[in-house]
């Protein structure tokens, strides 16, 4: 391999000395420039910096909370003694006060977690499982955080990092939590024992293809490449979504001459590496209002402009539409969609409003003609509605 | 540099909308179409703190609170 795999890794673990792993960590995080893989790609050196001197709760992130990505799973599944290794290593560097692997209750991870933790209690110490309900946001860094210590897997308000404390409801704050996502633990180990290195991209490429699945490539590889491997058209004129359902898209004119590394560059960053390829025939403004719909419907109902504001816009999508109704709707998007950014705990309705102004930019000339036709381009190609 | 506060910020999950802040500082603070703070980022001029410091007493659960500039985007995984 080009790259520094991890999926097809030879299973070889990694020497854990007891002293100094915080400054060679830290160096060789910094070298290579980490960012983390579980969509917010936040660089991991300075994450781990900020958990210098707190003894956190490290919590390695299983739940794989994206929809349609199981790139963890995967790395899980074919690499536990990379995870194994840098949940030790990241434990040591740190000094963390106790190790907590989080996964959504019943899913194919709690076995596999269960079995590491049991297997590797000699490199990891005592380690816990936590599982948290399937919900979008359970996963979020701190509704991870807050169900450790309270059981309640909802976001907190964050003035601060989360290694700055753990800001409880109605009680004194809880101690760092310091919460990597389990693919980036899994990186950490293979550069511990590597050095910097290419690095490879776990892609999850789903939608209209005969193969879907997750595929390990290099940034060189296309994207035209990857959707080929997985049963699709490289030529298909479909878009594609980028990231996950809170992600980017790119029209076909555009996706087709990308590689993997170039997708930050335009805009689209890979986030949990999702790459879902519409159908040809399938209109993409329906399929933006029926992700909106479950977005909408994952909010936690803590916060104000997300528990009433996403379903006000994913209702103002569906009257997008209406041929009747559509021009009224769009303006009050464009007015309303911009307000729910940032006035969240957590950042979901960010994401919300992040992937349907992306619609609205590459899906204006299909709006046009839906508006104008009552229906998508093309309506020869198209079902009944 | 001034040494005082500079902004005011909402705690998103305490708050309830009771709307009191944009009473107490029209000048920052604006409702949504759901009653929900809208909060502009512009710094206080030194003699709207004073408003400022009201309007964070007068909340009926202390979800508005004085920050000095802005506040740090969080470290999310």
């Amino acid at each position: 391999m080009a790259f520094m795999t991890l999926l097809d890794h030879d299973g070889s673990r990694c020497a854990l000395p007891s002293e100094d792993v915080l400054p060679r960590l830290v160096a060789l995080l910094e070298r290579s420039m980490l960012r983390g893989r579980g969509g917010g790609a936040f660089p991991t050196a300075t994450k781990i910096n900020s958990a210098v001197g707190t003894r956190p709760t490290l919590i390695i992130n299983a739940c794989e909370g994206e929809p349609l990505v199981a790139k963890d799973f995967l790395v899980l599944q074919r690499s536990p003694g990379l995870v194994a290794d840098g949940a030790a290593l990241v434990a040591r560097a740190v000094q963390a006060r106790e190790v907590v692997f989080a996964a959504h209750q019943d899913s194919a991870m709690v076995p596999m977690l269960e079995a590491l933790i049991a297997a590797e209690s000699g490199r990891l110490g005592p380690a816990t499982l936590m599982t948290v309900p399937p919900r979008y946001v359970s996963s979020e860094a701190s509704a991870l955080a807050n169900a450790w210590h309270t059981g309640d897997a909802r976001p907190l308000s964050k003035q601060r990092p989360l290694t700055s404390g753990v800001p409880l409801r109605g009680r004194p704050a809880a101690p760092a939590a310091l919460v990597l996502n389990l693919e980036t633990i899994a990186r950490i180990a293979a550069l511990w024992a590597n050095g910097p290195g290419p690095t490879s991209w776990l892609v999850t490429v789903a939608g209209a293809l005969s193969q879907p699945g997750v595929r390990e490539v290099s940034g060189d590889a296309t994207i035209a490449e990857l959707v080929q491997a997985a049963g699709g058209d490289p030529r298909s004129q479909a878009p594609l979504l980028v990231g996950g359902y809170a992600g980017t898209w790119l029209p076909a004119e555009q996706w087709q001459r990308l590689r993997v590394a170039d997708l930050e560059h335009v805009g689209a960053p890979l986030g949990a590496g999702l790459l879902l390829l519409l159908d040809e025939a399938e209109c993409p403004l329906r399929t933006v209002s029926g992700i909106l719909d479950l977005l909408a419907a994952e909010s936690a109902g803590q916060c104000g402009p997300c528990m009433f504001g996403l379903p006000a816009l994913a209702q103002d999508w569906r009257e997008l539409l209406d041929p009747g109704l559509s021009r009224a709707a769009q303006s009050r998007l464009a007015r309303r969609l911009p307000l729910v950014v940032g006035r969240g705990a957590c950042h979901h309705p960010d994401g919300f409003a992040g992937m349907a102004g992306s619609a609205l930019r590459v899906f204006g000339p299909h709006l046009a003609e839906h508006r104008l036709r009552g229906g998508c381009p093309d309506q020869s190609l198209v079902g009944a509605a | 540099m001034t040494p005082g506060p500079s902004q005011v910020s909402v705690d998103p999950i305490s708050c309830t909308a009771h709307g009191l802040c944009a009473d107490w500082l029209p000048e920052r603070v604006t409702l949504d179409e759901w009653g929900y703070p809208l909060i502009d980022r512009e710094p206080l001029d030194p003699d709207l703190v004073k408003h400022a410091r009201r309007a964070v007493r007068e909340c009926p659960v202390q979800a508005l609170r004085l920050t000095r500039g802005q506040t740090k985007r969080s470290l999310t995984s």
